[in-house]
């Protein structure tokens, strides 16, 4: 069930109307997890079983793991048959017994989830790799595993570290698992964050529904308006680059740049908004990426759920593992550790190492191939170098007088940080890793913007001036919100239109529906476009 | 009034306000919409103008209607009937006909005029399912009819027969709600929308609020039309069953609601050789006579008597399922002295001034029509389709084109 299909809109209204009508309020939770599986189902019943193994799997790890953790506590409050407590080297050894056995659990459980969503993702590719080609695997991706996946390895290491407690209901697990506004593209949740949420009841919330929908219609603004009016312009050409100029390949990764955007965002916006029509609130997805300062700023306001999901688990246990404080240890006794550069280097070598394993992971997180490698080498490297070389590019500043906090200057780092993005944008457009170079390639050899405008007309044909006009509106209007939220911080534009007149909030409401009717791609013939990162 | 009463009383009024405002919203995106379909959308084409246009003639002045397929739409001129017979007529007609929507636009015409004659050309029975499937005339004609019948209870009904008998639900939206379908027609560049909507704003104008053509409709140029098959004209084919059946279940229609002058004819096409399905169109267009003649409801098949309006196999004809324009006026000539005889009496239609002077606009304009496409065909122009627009209204306006109208 996509979500622009009327049946998908149906279906949330019964949804929440159902929810809010559930005699036994105790049990509301029931109706979502219902409604997630037949939503699930509804693309196929086959895919639902690997989520069911998953939720099953985390949920006896996590138990088990508790059990032992409660035995745990009670093994270190036990006397010894003379009476005596346990002494400290005693205590020692039995707890490490019971880390081991807790810890062979968690690795257990991490194995089979992402065993198998490496098994959908990356076994075919392998396969296909190793023999050339001449076997094929064709698996079908169950829908939103990696989101899935990510979020139930999270519960898992969480009990794990006893940050939460085991949920004793296999239902409610088999909930936070499969909540359906996130389980296409996210956002990644914590277990804390959102379990509770999803069991506790909820009473209709008028601003609650407003504030829901006004986010629901916003994504689909974005989605249906922007984003898949402009994708098939930019396959059009990626995928046959080498027909066309440098310049026209280079405005179809901008175009990318915008229509990743307006999708990821819009379908994060629908997705926060229907939850909010229960009551529920998801984390925040974006942040105003395209504003960033930096690379590191990027990654921290871009898909911020994952960002967030490898520093918890990734990021901060290598950073804090014994090779890396090794490192940095030896490199601080050394006469280079002792130098000025020397010792801020000790200070962020476990960090920037660590950030360049995070990157190579979130790359082949997008999928099994050397362009996804490529990519996340590419934002990894850049961030080490911007980590390492940090005094050296601040002492530059100093040299040339740059005031650091001058509006020029934050357009400056705006611009750059864009460029490298847009880099990294050209290995997810190429079909593989020597596409990319030749993207690359192209767009710095095959410059011709004189004919621009006539290669435009005969390529993109049907990109009229009427789908200029919208671009550039939605472009526009994408800007001015960001731009909004970024000069406001924690402050929210639907709370301030909605404090307003009604008259504006009015207009808005019917511009953006009458939008949608009128510029939004969809109908008969119409094939709905995926979300890009339901492939994920 | 208590506190309780006061804050019940409060809580109402918020209620009322925010379902309000609701409801402003709601209105204020369908009038948008509304105005957006009329202006913007207007599927400019030749089924679409004349189904409007039918809408523009006022109540009760045609003095027949013609229902059916392109096979009567072009055999047909409401131009030349009313200039040499004086009979106002108008082509309630879409291209590819259907039967099972023949009692919505029957109920359409009765909801606005009083006919001294419906005419229904029989095509649209003839069909089989096997050809529905493959080339879904049904679903094509109930998506034309609702893109421009305005919305009634009838129009509601239609759309959900159809979707009921075919099971076609996928396509309801864009049924009920033809902007779902044509959202994306946009007439072009920005600078088009507003030719666009000037031209829908301003459509009848030419002639005071009415069509100036009155639906008429041809195409320049001949196909070409193999050697003729002879076929006895006793020679029947049994209909599809289930076209017999909506047929049956019109004509009980008509019979309930006490129809009289109603009259079925089968316009005269050309059968080619080795053509089986014009064979089987022909046989069942006989078989068709004796159902409808069950009913007491008189049948004329041109098929089997092109010689009475004089028509000549393939010379009258475009393509063998259409008269050109030759053949035409021919059969316009034939069928409107017939009508004259048979229950049509435009004398007893008192019409305004105004009005009379609108048909002789349609009679001047439909002349220069016919010169214009003697002009095309004398230029070897193959195929072009000539039907009111805004264009080749403006074109007409050419002086050439002119020429002594000769009203009756």
């Amino acid at each position: 069930m996509n979500y622009i299909t009327f049946a998908f809109v149906i279906f949330t209204a019964v949804t929440v109307l159902l929810y809010y009508l559930w005699p036994w309020k105790k049990y509301q939770w029931c109706v979502l997890l219902a409604a997630s599986y037949v939503f699930y189902c509804s693309s196929s019943v086959r895919m639902a079983v690997w989520m069911v193994i998953t939720s099953i799997v985390i949920y006896l790890c996590a138990l088990r793991m508790e059990k032992l953790g409660d035995a745990e506590a009670a093994a270190l409050h036990r006397k010894k048959p003379d009476g005596t407590a346990l002494l400290r080297p005693e205590k020692k050894a039995l707890k490490a017994v019971f880390k081991r056995k807790r810890r062979a659990l968690l690795t257990f459980g991490l194995l089979i989830i992402f065993g198998i969503l490496a098994f959908f993702k990356y076994i075919p590719g392998l396969i296909s790799g190793i023999s050339g080609g001449r076997f094929t695997m064709n698996l079908l991706l169950p829908i939103g595993i990696s989101f899935y996946t990510f979020q139930s390895a999270g519960y898992l290491i969480d009990v794990y570290n006893g940050q939460s407690r085991a949920e004793k209901n296999f239902f409610k697990i088999a909930l936070f698992v499969s909540f359906f506004p996130q389980i296409v593209q996210g956002p990644i949740s914590f277990y804390d964050q959102l379990g509770q949420q999803l069991y506790e009841e909820h009473k209709p919330d008028w601003r609650g529904f407003k504030y829901g929908l006004s986010l629901i219609l916003f994504g689909y603004l974005e989605k249906m308006v922007l984003a898949d009016r402009i994708v098939g312009y930019i396959y059009q050409v990626s995928d046959n680059y080498t027909q066309y100029s440098g310049t026209l390949t280079g405005l179809a990764i901008l175009l990318y740049a915008l229509q990743l955007y307006a999708d990821f965002a819009g379908g994060i916006n629908i997705s926060i908004g229907i939850a909010q029509l229960f009551g529920i609130s998801l984390q925040q997805n974006f942040r105003q990426p395209y504003f960033s300062a930096s690379i590191n700023d990027y990654w921290r306001r871009w898909h911020i759920t994952l960002g967030a999901w490898m520093k918890k688990y990734i990021f901060y246990p290598l950073a804090l593992t014994k090779v890396l404080t090794g490192l940095q240890k030896k490199l601080g006794k050394s006469d280079f550790g002792k130098t000025e550069f020397g010792r801020h280097l000790v200070m962020v070598l476990p960090a920037s190492l660590s950030c360049l394993v995070v990157f190579l992971v979130v790359g082949i997180w997008h999928g099994a191939g050397m362009k996804y490698v490529a990519f996340g080498l590419w934002n990894g490297i850049i961030i080490m170098i911007s980590m390492i070389f940090e005094p050296v590019f601040k002492g530059w500043n100093r040299k040339l007088s740059i005031n650091e906090k001058s509006a020029s200057f934050r357009i400056f780092q705006c611009l750059r940080t864009f460029l490298l993005v847009y880099i990294g944008y050209v290995f997810d457009v190429g079909k593989n890793f020597r596409a990319c170079l030749g993207i690359f390639s192209s767009i710095l050899t095959r410059q011709n913007f004189r004919s621009l405008p006539a290669e435009i007309h005969s390529v993109w044909g049907d990109f009229t001036s009427l789908t200029l006009v919208v671009v550039l509106f939605m472009t526009a209007l994408l800007f001015a919100v960001d731009l909004w939220h970024e000069r406001h911080p924690g402050m929210s534009l639907r709370g301030r239109i909605d404090a307003g007149p009604f008259v504006k909030e009015w207009f808005l409401v019917t511009a953006c529906v009458i939008t949608i009717v009128i510029f939004g791609v969809y109908g008969p013939g119409v094939n709905p476009v995926k979300f890009v990162y339901m492939n994920f | 009034m208590n506190r309780r009463e006061a804050v019940g009383r409060g809580c109402f009024v918020l209620y009322l306000k925010r379902i309000l405002k609701g409801l402003l919203v709601l209105a204020t995106i369908v009038c948008v919409l509304t105005l957006a379909w009329q202006y913007v959308y207007y599927p400019d084409n030749y089924d679409a103008n004349r189904v409007s246009g039918f809408y523009q003639e006022p109540e009760e002045s045609l003095d027949v209607v013609l229902i059916g397929a392109s096979d009567i739409g072009r055999a047909y001129c409401a131009g030349l009937a009313y200039r040499d017979y004086g009979i106002r007529s108008y082509p309630f007609v879409i291209n590819g006909d259907d039967v099972h929507v023949w009692k919505y636009q029957l109920s359409e015409v009765l909801a606005h005029q009083k006919p001294d004659k419906i005419v229904i050309e029989v095509n649209g029975a003839l069909y089989s399912q096997e050809e529905e499937k493959k080339f879904h005339m049904y679903e094509s004609a109930v998506s034309r009819l609702s893109e421009t019948m305005p919305w009634s209870p009838r129009k509601l009904r239609m759309v959900q027969e159809y979707l009921r008998s075919s099971g076609n639900y996928g396509n309801a939206l864009s049924l009920y709600w033809p902007l779902y379908a044509n959202h994306a027609d946009w007439p072009g560049g920005v600078l088009s929308v507003f030719y666009r909507i000037q031209m829908n704003r301003t459509k009848y104008d030419f002639n005071g609020g009415v069509s100036t053509l009155r639906g008429f409709e041809t195409l320049t140029g001949q196909k070409p039309i193999g050697p003729q098959q002879e076929i006895p004209s006793s020679y029947e084919a049994v209909l599809d069953p289930e076209y017999e059946r909506a047929l049956r279940e019109f004509l009980s229609c008509c019979r309930k609601k006490g129809m009289t002058n109603i009259l079925f004819i089968r316009a005269p096409h050309c059968l080619a050789a080795g053509d089986e399905r014009a064979k089987l169109m022909y046989g069942r267009s006989n078989r068709i006579g004796s159902i409808i003649e069950e009913y007491g409801y008189p049948y004329i098949n041109f098929e089997n008597h092109k010689d009475l309006p004089g028509i000549e196999t393939p010379g009258d004809f475009y393509d063998s399922q259409h008269l050109k324009v030759s053949g035409m006026q021919k059969f316009t000539a034939y069928f409107s002295g017939y009508l004259l005889e048979n229950g049509v009496n435009p004398k007893a239609r008192k019409i305004s001034p105004r009005r009379e002077q609108q048909w002789r606009r349609t009679v001047d304009y439909t002349e220069r029509f016919l010169r214009r496409y003697d002009e095309l065909c004398r230029d070897g122009q193959q195929d072009t389709d000539l039907y009111e627009s805004p264009e080749l209204l403006e074109t007409l306006q050419g002086g050439q084109y002119a020429g002594k109208t000769n009203p009756q």
